[in-house]
């Protein structure tokens, strides 16, 4: 389960992130959509316990797994150690996986070998194979062409079902938000708030 | 339920091995080729000047490196200058590494230390020589301080501008997934800057070999460098060019033989 109560986020003199409430709970997708620039990806680093330097808390319980607008692999070792290195799974268990998102085989292929559907379904590999309690998906289908895109939104579908962890995606698209999440929000304004679209947000707890 | 498990996408081909041996071998010849070509220009030389005492030719030293192999006195005298040259080069790389790695990831630091860098830099290093042994005495200590000294700023700079284009966004993956300070290190940061470590040591290993010669020249009474100070006292010019070359040749095998297989080692990943 993550629960976030943000008050403020700066950068500078500017405040970025306005007061923000919400809680998942394990098994649950919560849908962040909003136009570029608003602060998702701002909103996501601190979720994901990357930037501390903001007014609020965090609460987040449980192994959390992360997958990026770009797959970000090593490209100086193969796909095999891009998953254990940065997970310690086994060998087996990164077998498992890797047939799981259609890529038995490849754990001694190189990321230059890969086009960028393959290195995403990497990406993917590595978020569950030890299964997480927490997944961030931070807009994982961008540059895909339409038929690609629905693969891998079914192959996520299917992980989270298998796993089911509390699930945050960040999306541009309105499709991939119904497609995906049980709940819907909108980060918008200056500075950005999460407006609910569909379904129930917690409501900020005053101190 | 039902799991995909057909492949998107089309995987390229990684580069083959055939295409790449070709090149190599084509430059080894070149290389082979090119260095009979300057023996031959040296011979053709000695022979025009025929001045066997001040200009031997090829023919003239290779009897003296056999005398001088078969006695004993030249591997010794080379295995010394090998040790000081091995010893300054992991502690220059060290030292070098640690500040460039530390200059080129915290900018307030590098704002700080970069003047001073510059100095270093500047500083010839015949200076760094006789101050090393003014300071410390004729000592190993005060040789080795003195080559170190001379070579750290040089490993700074390549390791800092290396460690300058380390890729944040997989810095930003390795933390969310907790990896730890000694696996970010050595399997994130490392191979991003092991081009500019592979750069820094063959230059360095270039740089450092003829500094601890001008070491021993100046202040040893061992190593090839001493060896050489000796005979230019006797001014027996074949001894001096024959340890000279002796030395060259060992250096010429350790670039060709280990840096530069090491380099591309360290670049392979990057390729097309």
């Amino acid at each position: 389960m993550i629960r976030a109560e943000i008050q403020s986020k700066r950068f500078g003199a500017k405040q970025v992130l306005g007061p923000i409430a919400l809680e998942v709970a394990r098994g649950e997708v919560l849908a962040i959509e909003g136009p570029s620039g608003v602060g998702k990806s701002t909103l996501l680093r601190i979720l994901a316990g990357l930037d501390d330097d903001f007014d609020g808390r965090v609460e987040a319980t449980g192994r959390m797994s992360m997958v990026f607008q770009e797959p970000r692999l090593m490209p100086w070792r193969n796909v095999g150690d891009n998953i254990r290195l940065t997970t310690r799974a086994s060998a087996a268990a990164i077998g498992q996986m890797l047939t799981r998102v259609g890529l038995a085989g490849h754990e001694n292929t190189y990321p230059r070998a890969l086009s960028l559907g393959q290195a995403r379904r990497v990406a993917l590999a590595r978020a569950f194979v030890v299964p997480p309690d927490i997944l961030i998906l931070d807009e994982p289908f961008t540059s895909l062409d339409p038929d690609r895109v629905a693969d891998l939104l079914m192959l996520t579908r299917e992980l989270i079902d298998s796993h089911r962890p509390a699930t945050i995606f960040v999306t541009h698209s309105r499709h991939e938000a119904r497609q995906l999440a049980d709940r819907r929000a909108e980060l918008t304004g200056q500075p950005a708030r999460l407006v609910c679209k569909s379904g129930d947000m917690p409501q900020m707890q005053t101190a | 339920m039902a799991f995909l498990t057909s492949v998107t996408g089309k995987a390229r081909p990684a580069p083959g091995r055939a295409t790449q041996s070709a090149p190599a071998a084509r430059r080894g010849l070149t290389a082979l080729v090119s260095i009979l070509m300057l023996l031959g220009s040296w011979a053709v030389l000695a022979y025009l000047l025929n001045d066997p005492t001040r200009a031997p030719s090829p023919a003239q030293i290779l009897p003296i490196l056999v005398s001088e192999t078969l006695s004993g006195a030249l591997p010794y005298q080379l295995g010394i200058t090998l040790g000081r040259v091995a010893i300054s080069f992991a502690l220059a790389m060290l030292i070098g590494a640690a500040l460039g790695l530390a200059m080129g990831t915290r900018a307030r630091l590098n704002a700080w230390a970069d003047p001073w860098l510059v100095v270093a830099l500047n500083i010839p290093a015949l200076v760094t020589i006789v101050l090393s042994y003014l300071w410390l005495g004729l000592g190993e200590t005060a040789a080795i301080v003195a080559v170190v000294a001379n070579k750290v700023p040089l490993v700074t700079v390549l390791v800092r501008e290396g460690a300058k284009v380390i890729d944040p966004d997989l810095d930003e993956m390795a933390a969310a997934y907790r990896m730890s300070r000694g696996d970010r290190l050595r399997h994130l940061i490392l191979p991003q800057l092991a081009p500019s470590l592979a750069g820094a040591a063959r230059s360095g290993l270039a740089l450092i070999w003829k500094i601890v010669l001008v070491v021993e020249f100046l202040g040893r009474g061992s190593g090839m460098g001493f060896k050489i100070h000796l005979y230019f006292q006797m001014f027996d010019i074949p001894r001096v060019i024959a340890y000279a070359l002796a030395f060259i040749i060992v250096m010429l095998a350790i670039e060709w033989l280990v840096m530069q297989p090491l380099e591309r080692a360290a670049r392979r990943w990057r390729a097309p």
